[in-house]
């Protein structure tokens, strides 16, 4: 089936099987390898990329489900505006080691900095959404130094 | 040698824009189409051999299906809600529905999962279903009837009716609620047990679920008597360990009921 | 850019990493991995409808490759070992669910899951041996035909005169102490994309390994090919933590498969094929009996360490108990000593490495037994254990069993250090005082020594390593005046590319961004023995690249010297320049010195043109890290469930020349460690089947469950290495478990029975019954 959908702010039109999971689109057919893939079942948080601004899950995501959709990869928010203040804060706070799960990490980081923006996420809520891409390296601690400082909360 | 056997084709893909052709193209695959919600169970098991349903009919574009109607006495929820959509809509009226739906799968996942994917899944250990049981919620299915929520946490393990909406009633102006599940680790995964109380005047509730036990309603005059009466039921749970689960959650539940403001 | 930063780190925050799922080539294959899915049975295999599927290439079995594929070579190789003979694929018998049964090559990696599915394995199921004790038992079904009974090897070690010291001793304590199967669980999973190279008939095999040299190795063993022929790419690693130092047979097949079929075959591990085919760890038991005198001092220490290393012995074969045989000893001065060893078969996936190689085991099962010792003894842990720590007057201090020198290091002190830290009196005293109201809250500490810079060859010899120990750099200063370091090291995460670019640039007196470094590549970098495991990157590589620098510093100063026609002996390299001692008016800079020595044209007399390096490392003993953990603990006694309240981690491992890097390699062990404590097992059923076989079922700490740390530590250089330092990529594992449980067993006191004896320790064991 063609897609029709923006991909990291520009009009594009795709052709493909709409139960290719958009994981395996963006790599395979699209080359944006930047959206990695590490469990293929949801949990760990490799493959996020944000849909109509939101964070979710490349692999439990159809490519026929993205018709219609702003889709956005770590590709897309490393050419954004915010990114610097990002990775300025990861690489500060030596927030990676593999870089695996970096990916997303960034993109759940850059919903969260705009969502916070609109409304100011409670603790909890600021817990949770970094609590939802795992890291095997790092030990997570430099990773929630970094966010709370993108946040300008204290630690 | 033979000729090469082809791959076995990729299903075929609707978009259907009201129930009524959703319903259509149900029946007219004979049991062999796919309800696509959010996909967050369904898409690993496309993935899974044997997994290919002949056709996916993808629920997206039902404008119904999405929308959230508030009445006097009830609210009524499309089955495309997300749980994060419901979760910010319901917590105004419902106070547990911000920690119960919390504990669902992680954020992403909430993001794009449906009550009415979750609801026809059945998973013992779902927040949802707890959620939905305590409140006596009733669903509509797809042609207008109403089946309360009990029987379809049942009996549906099989095929799971077409369902367009969750009817969920306003609890009473001067009820209290608290919501407390047993988790491995604080960052979330599977359910070890949870407990949903609704204490309201002269009548006390509570719906507990754990390990692969479906989530079941107590009611009671009041805290204390909902946890004796926990007790009496407790070999409902697969084992031990459940048991002191099941009843720690609960205990905790009725706390936060007891100490919520109303 | 942050001083610690790695200079390419930024790509991956850009999604610009590329692992080997990442690289695509024209004309790719795709292969996929048929698996048993039943612990012991005798099996034929029909694949004619897979390989009639449109777009398969090639279909292959056990029975394909008997001729062409020999069995791997053993990494851990102890005189008489038992050797399984297993080869890439299961031929006539399949020992483990995942083993391998046949691997299909198609167009598409959907037409190849599709094949795989049609290949059709007929089981008729064998007795199943799924533990220990059943591996043992008189009467155990074995798993091959040719051993006498289930065992892959044991031997024993002795030092002193053990039965006297507990024929005397008053005070006796034993346990076992169970460490259960874990998994490394790198995100990135394991992956190949072999292609043929026409140019030497010969093959390049991309993969996600720590070993490339120990890789090609292997490829050339198996297959009968000249190691020339073949060339072993790393790119990017996303995470290893030993379970990807030890070639795999899906490594050998996509050799063999890029070469039989000239072209390139890509194979991506899935996370579910993951949890049954990447070798796990652990899965040990260790029985051990402390003599101890009514005053604390250790009198003698017995310890039986049983590893169930699954279906067969894998490369990596006895080495965990190996290695936990000479580590057993731990930090302390113990004369009489008797260690055995016995590493049995059962029908489970093979267990390689993982971090910390059978260290954490023997330490869990010491520091656990210690707390016992001195509850016996009515003194405290700490205080117990202060009496027994080797003083640093006595080192370098072999160990009884003369299998473990512990180098140098300021035990007792490092003790104290954490201890103040952690404020264990008032804490010690508060978790009493909370006890009493009737709250499970606990103190636990565990002290640690670690293994690293692992070598020498001689001791990799003694010890059954079939490889050495060493390390060789070479270094390359381009005309320019920048530099190439060339090394065996293989970075993937812990950041070894960029100690080794911090230690030349220092050496030459060059800025750190002048000095590339060149990695994972057989064709262009040197060998290294060992590849990266051991914790040996820092201390051993490095010091390679120190050595090879310091040659490379005189000869730029030999040349510089010419230039400025001054003697040799009186120049010096110093910010970027050769100078004259004390002239600061005469000098060159580096890059003036390296471009003469590419002119040639006026060189000292008999100097070779052209300016580059070479050296080798191979060290005169390991390196000895070690440390404290202390964890204060809270049990909910409702439900079983352990709340972590606060770490404090106190280590040493010499000369810090990262301390970023270092303090990232603690933490993330330590997050490992609590894991491995609280959550992670891999389960099986009694069939031997695996239960666990996926994320949502295998709980890694995510950031929520990391509770708040506290590193202290001591920087003693080892005297025994040029840069002083010492490793520290297995630290956290180690001591993590003895403490956490050390401290459930404080918070619960009795009632915690036999349950903070195995882990992990899950909450339904701390539930009272
Ligand atoms: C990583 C992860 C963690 C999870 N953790 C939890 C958890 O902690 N608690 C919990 O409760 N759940 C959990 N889940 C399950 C999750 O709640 C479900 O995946 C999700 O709710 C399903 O909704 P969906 O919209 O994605 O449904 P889909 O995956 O699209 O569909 C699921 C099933 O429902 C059917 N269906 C969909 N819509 C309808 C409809 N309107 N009428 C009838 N049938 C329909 C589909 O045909 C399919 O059979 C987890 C899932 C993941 C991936
Ligand atoms: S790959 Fe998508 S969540 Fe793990
Ligand atoms: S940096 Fe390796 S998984 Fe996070």
């Amino acid at each position: 089936m063609l897609i029709n959908c923006t991909l990291n702010g520009r009009d594009t039109a795709i052709e493909a099987a709409a139960t290719t999971r958009l994981s395996a689109l963006l790599r395979e057919t699209l080359g944006l390898t930047g959206t990695h893939v590490a469990c293929d079942e949801g949990v760990c948080g490799s493959c996020t990329v944000l849909l109509d601004g939101s964070a979710a899950r490349a692999c439990l995501t159809l490519a026929g489900q993205c018709d219609g959709v702003a889709i956005e990869t770590v590709e897309g928010v490393a050419a954004g505006e915010t990114f610097e203040t990002i990775a300025d804060a990861f690489l500060r706070h030596n927030a990676l080691q593999c870089g695996f799960c970096t990916p997303g990490f960034v993109t759940t980081v850059a919903a969260m900095l705009r969502d916070d923006a609109r409304e100011r996420l409670g603790d909890a809520e600021v817990e949770a959404r970094i609590s939802s891409v795992a890291c095997r390296c790092t030990g997570y601690l430099p990773i929630v130094a970094a966010v709370r400082d993108l946040l300008g909360r204290d630690r | 040698m033979d000729d090469p056997v082809p791959v076995p084709a990729v299903p075929d893909y609707f978009l259907p824009a009201t129930i009524a052709e959703a319903g259509d193209l149900l029946a007219r695959h004979d049991g062999r189409a796919r309800l696509l919600a959010g996909g967050q169970t369904l898409i690993p098991e496309l993935y899974r051999p044997g997994g290919t349903p002949a056709a996916l009919i993808d629920l997206r574009r039902i404008a119904e299906l999405g929308r959230i109607e508030w009445r006097a006495d009830h609210v009524e929820i499309g089955a495309m809600v997300t749980i994060a959509a419901a979760r910010a809509e319901l917590a105004r009226a419902f106070p547990v529905a911000a920690p119960c739906l919390g504990h669902v799968a992680n954020s992403a996942v909430r993001n794009r999962a449906t009550l009415g994917g979750s609801l026809a899944l059945a998973d013992p250990a779902s927040e949802i279903s707890t959620f939905l049981l305590a409140h006596d919620a009733g669903i509509i299915l797809a042609g207008g009837e109403l089946c309360p929520v009990d029987q379809l946490i049942a009996g549906c393990a099989d095929a799971p009716p077409f369902i367009r909406a969750i009817r969920l009633p306003l609890p009473a102006a001067h009820e209290r609620s608290g919501f407390a599940e047993i988790l491995r680790r604080r960052s979330g995964g599977r359910s070890l047990a949870m407990a949903l109380a609704r204490l309201g005047a002269g009548r006390a509730r509570l719906t507990v679920s754990g390990g692969t036990c479906q989530p079941f309603r107590i009611e009671a005059t009041d805290g204390p008597a909902l946890l004796d009466a926990l007790v009496a039921r407790s070999s409902a749970f697969d084992g031990p360990s459940t048991r002191a689960w099941a009843l720690a959650a609960a205990r905790r539940a009725i706390a936060t009921a007891e100490n919520a403001a109303c | 850019m942050p001083g610690h930063a790695r200079p390419s780190a930024r790509r991956f925050l850009e999604g610009r990493g590329r692992y080997v799922a990442d690289l695509s080539m024209p004309g790719m294959l795709h292969a996929v991995v048929v698996r048993s899915t039943e612990a012991h049975a005798d099996i034929s295999v029909d694949a004619s409808a897979a390989r009639a599927v449109a777009g398969v290439r090639l279909v292959l079995d056990g029975g394909d490759i008997l001729a062409a594929i020999q069995p791997p070579p053993i990494i851990w190789d102890v005189p008489g070992q038992r050797r399984s003979g297993l080869r890439a694929l299961a031929h006539g018998r399949v020992r483990y669910v995942g083993e391998p049964v046949a691997i299909v090559v198609a167009e598409s990696e959907a037409i190849a899951r599709h094949a795989a599915a049609l290949v059709r394995i007929a089981y008729a199921p064998r007795p199943v041996v799924a533990s220990i004790d059943q591996a043992l038992a008189a009467d155990a079904p074995r798993l091959y035909d040719d051993w006498p009974d289930n065992v892959v090897a044991s031997a024993e070690w002795s030092g002193g005169e053990p039965d006297a010291a507990f024929a005397d001793a008053p005070v006796h304590v034993s346990g076992r102490y169970v460490s259960g199967r874990v998994s490394a669980h790198s995100l990135e999973t394991r992956g190949v994309l072999a292609a043929y190279d026409p140019a030497q008939d010969g093959v390049t095999i991309h993969s996600s390994t720590q070993g490339p040299h120990q890789l090609r190795e292997a490829i050339a063993w198996c297959l009968g090919v000249a190691e020339h022929r073949i060339r072993v790419i790393v790119p990017d690693v996303g995470g290893a933590f030993g379970s990807k130092s030890c070639p795999y047979g899906e490594e050998i097949l996509l050799a063999y498969l890029a070469l039989w079929l000239r072209a390139p075959v890509r194979w991506i591990e899935s996370r579910a094929e993951a949890f049954v085919a990447c070798a796990p760890g652990r899965d040990e038991i260790v029985d051990i009996e402390l003599a101890l005198s009514e005053d604390g001092l250790i009198l003698g220490l017995k310890a039986l360490i049983t590893l169930d290393k699954g279906a067969e012995p894998y490369a990596a074969s006895v080495g965990a108990a190996w290695a936990g045989a000479m580590m057993v000893t731990g930090a302390y001065r113990i004369a009489d000593v008797h260690v055995a060893t016995r590493v049995v078969v059962t029908n489970k996936t093979p267990t390689g490495a993982y971090r910390g190689y059978g260290t954490p085991e023997v330490n869990f099962a010491l520091e656990r037994a210690l707390d016992d010792a001195a509850r016996r003894i009515g003194i405290d842990p700490a205080e117990l254990r202060r009496r027994n720590l080797v003083p640093p007057e006595a080192m370098p201090a072999p160990s009884a069993t003369g299998l473990l020198l512990l180098d140098s290091g300021r035990y007792e002190e490092m003790l104290d250090l954490a201890l103040d830290a952690f404020d264990y009196r008032a804490r010690v005293g508060r978790a009493r005082a909370e006890r009493a109201e009737g709250r499970a809250v606990g103190i636990g500490l565990a002290f640690y020594v670690e293994p690293t810079n692992l070598g020498p060859s001689a001791l990799c010899g003694m010890i059954g390593i079939a490889s050495g120990g060493f390390d060789i750099a070479t270094i390359r200063m381009e005309p320019s005046g920048q530099v190439v370091v060339f090394t065996g090291q293989t970075p993937m995460g812990q950041g070894v590319e960029r100690v080794l670019q911090q230690i030349c640039a220092a050496e030459l007196t060059m800025p750190d961004e002048d000095v590339t470094v060149v990695h994972g590549d057989t064709q262009a970098c040197p060998y290294t023995a060992y590849g990266s495991g051991g914790s040996r990157g820092t201390g051993i590589g490095g010091s390679a690249v120190m050595l090879a620098a310091s040659r490379l510093r005189e000869k730029l100063c030999a040349i510089g010297a010419h230039l400025l026609g001054a003697a040799p002996d009186d120049v010096e390299l110093s910010q970027g320049g050769v100078q004259v001692r004390d002239d600061a008016a005469r000098r060159v800079s580096i890059a003036r010195a390296a471009r003469a020595a590419y002119l040639a044209h006026d060189l000292p007399a008999g100097m070779d043109p052209g300016l580059d390096a070479r050296a080798s490392f191979d060290p005169a003993t390991l390196a000895i890290t070690y440390g404290v953990a202390l964890a204060e603990v809270e049990v909910d006694r409702e439900t079983g469930l352990v709340n972590v309240r606060d770490i404090l981690f106190g280590h040493d491992c010499g000369r810090q020349i990262n301390p970023a890097l270092v303090e990232a390699q603690v933490i993330g062990g330590i997050v490992q460690g609590i894991g491995a404590t609280l959550y992670e097992g891999l389960d099986h059923d009694a069939a031997g089947r695996p239960v666990t076989r996926c994320m949502r079922d295998y709980p890694l700490p995510f950031a929520a469950d990391v509770p708040p740390i506290a590193l202290v530590h001591l920087e003693t250089p080892s005297p025994f290495f040029p840069n002083g330092a010492k490793g520290v990529g297995e630290s956290g594992a180690i001591p993590i478990p003895a403490a956490i449980a050390n401290a459930i067993r404080d918070a619960l006191g009795d009632t915690a029975g036999d349950a903070v004896n195995r882990l992990p320790i899950r909450p339904e064991s701390l539930l009272p019954s």
